[in-house]
């Protein structure tokens, strides 16, 4: 099973809780797309935002989600069915008709309740990043990841007895849950073919090359969204100008939306906001009337995603993961 | 009430209706679903992103602008006629082109619109698809219809008097009428079809998101 909303908790740069599941595209996202291959003239916009909330069908944690001071900055009802906060469902987006998050909160701003609209606050993220970032796919790709040293002009001949530390899945699993790491050891390599050479010898299901600027290049043997790599860590990484991060391969006709919230910076979880039980996200098209007031957003939100309660508080950082395939 | 909705990706679904009509009266009909190839999948991708924000500029602006027909296909029932001249050589080629393949990229065997009787690529003022205008009204908004109707002198001019259609495609806005293998986002093979001077070709086509 593939899925397409991923968002990761960290603390301090840990990873202290996850989150994976299915997003539902909404029936107004489905009449922009039907719009948007027509007339470009009717249709310009693109999606520009992501949102959160603590509505929605899987939120956990009532006795805070109902509780001061997220029930009386959030809360419930106010929607455009006036539900009673946890109704939205992503299995059928219909009834209640999802058209916005049903309990948005404020990326920045107040503690004001929804209405009147508060003026000032933040309800969206938004370009530059890492407010949001896009990324799609002309072609699939295998997860790669490239060395920043010159391995032809400038070789560096300190790598005997050197490491580097990868793990690799094929099947769309989580690389911080099922796959051992994969060790390589250098023996006196005395050129780049001799450390490509002993990475693949060492390695099973990744492969190495030198990329256009001479940098090593390694990347996995299956290519699409489900193939991913991450360089775990390893004492060559800086001879190689390696970073030690997680990549993922990718599959044409697909898009990436990604966000950061940085409560640490005050996001979300600001003031009297310690303990923000999140459970909804939301994909956001641009032309927002007033990012700051309109926060209900009607007739922006294309997909929607309601998940198990992630509780946001100062000391996290949260990224979000949205991929839309077509 | 509708049904239970479970959705993950964005499923792009078609039907496809070809009427040929004499005098108003349908005298042959084909109906069947597209595939929307991978194309398509990287231009609707492509079309939901900006590439930048504030003034927003959308990666890729274009729209479904253009219908284009073909000899090509796996289901040309007319080989003789197909591979024969008139029609062959100036549309010489392949009947391999299968609409379940979703790496096809360009209609295998196209036709003129209208233009010269030249073998491929034709030659300047060759009218290689033809222009849909504006997509209809429809009734279920999260679905589209292009329509186009090829008229009783389109495809059928010269010597070409009787030709076999038998593939299909949808065209953006970035396609070169006057080139002869632009890139589709929607393909669909059918049954024969000879279309002659004696009648016009309605196609509706419906896009389902």
């Amino acid at each position: 099973m593939k899925s397409n909303v991923f968002i990761l908790l960290r603390e301090k740069g840990r990873l202290v809780d996850y989150r994976e599941g299915h997003n539902i595209w909404v029936d107004q996202g489905r009449e922009y797309l039907a719009q948007s291959i027509t007339d470009v003239s009717s249709e310009e916009r693109g999606v520009k935002h992501i949102a959160f909330g603590i509505g929605g069908t899987k939120q956990g944690l009532p006795g805070i989600a109902d509780a001061p001071p997220m029930l009386v900055s959030y809360p419930f009802g106010f929607d455009p069915v006036g539900t009673n906060g946890h109704e939205y469902r992503t299995e059928y987006p219909i009834n209640p008709l999802i058209q916005t998050l049903e309990r948005p909160v404020r990326i920045t701003g107040g503690v004001a309740p929804y209405s009147p609209p508060p003026a000032g606050d933040t309800w969206f993220t938004a370009p530059p990043p890492p407010g949001f970032i896009r990324t799609f796919t002309a072609s699939e790709r295998a997860a790669t990841t490239e060395g920043s040293v010159d391995l032809v002009g400038s070789f560096p001949g300190t790598l005997d007895g050197k490491t580097i530390r990868l793990r690799t899945v094929d099947d769309g699993s989580q690389l911080h849950l099922l796959p051992a790491d994969q060790t390589v050891t250098f023996s006196s390599p005395a050129n780049a073919a001799a450390v490509i050479s002993q990475i693949e010898a060492q390695t099973t299901g990744i492969n190495a090359e030198l990329g256009p600027s001479n940098g090593l290049v390694l990347f996995t043997d299956t290519a699409g969204t489900t193939a991913k790599l991450q360089i775990v860590g390893g004492t060559a990484l800086t001879d190689l100008g390696i970073a030690a991060e997680k990549v993922s391969g990718s599959t044409p006709g697909e898009v990436i939306f990604r966000t950061i919230i940085d409560a640490t910076a005050g996001d979300i979880a600001y003031g009297t906001f310690t303990q923000v039980p999140l459970s909804e996200v939301g994909l956001f098209l641009g032309g927002l009337v007033d990012p700051g007031t309109d926060f209900y957003s009607l007739g922006h939100l294309v997909a929607y995603h309601t998940f198990d309660t992630i509780l946001l508080t100062p000391s996290h950082e949260l990224e979000l993961f949205w991929l839309v395939r077509f | 009430m509708r049904n239970l909705q479970i959705r993950d990706d964005i499923e792009v679904k078609s039907n496809i209706l070809l009427l040929a009509r004499e005098r108003g009266k349908i005298v042959q009909r084909r109906e069947g679903h597209n595939i929307w190839v991978s194309l398509g999948s990287e231009y609707l991708a492509e079309r939901i992103s900006l590439q930048s924000y504030s003034p927003d500029v959308p990666y890729n602006p274009h729209h479904v602008k253009y219908m284009g027909l073909g000899i090509g296909g796996s289901a040309q029932k007319a080989l003789s006629t197909a591979n024969n001249l008139p029609i062959s050589p100036p549309y010489t080629g392949t009947n391999d082109q299968v609409d379940t393949d979703l790496t096809v990229t360009t209609l295998e065997r196209p036709i003129r619109i209208s233009g010269s009787e030249t073998a491929y690529p034709g030659v300047a003022g060759d009218d290689w698809v033809g222009l849909i205008g504006s997509a209809d009204p429809n009734s279920v908004p999260t679905q589209t219809t292009f329509r186009r109707t090829f008229t009783q002198l389109e495809i059928n001019y010269g010597s070409f008097v009787s030709v076999p259609l038998s593939e299909i495609g949808l065209f953006l806005s970035s396609a070169d009428p006057e080139n002869y293998q632009n890139l589709l986002v929607a393909y669909h093979t059918f049954d024969t079809l000879m279309k002659t001077a004696a009648f016009s070709l309605e196609v509706i086509w419906t896009i389902r998101f």
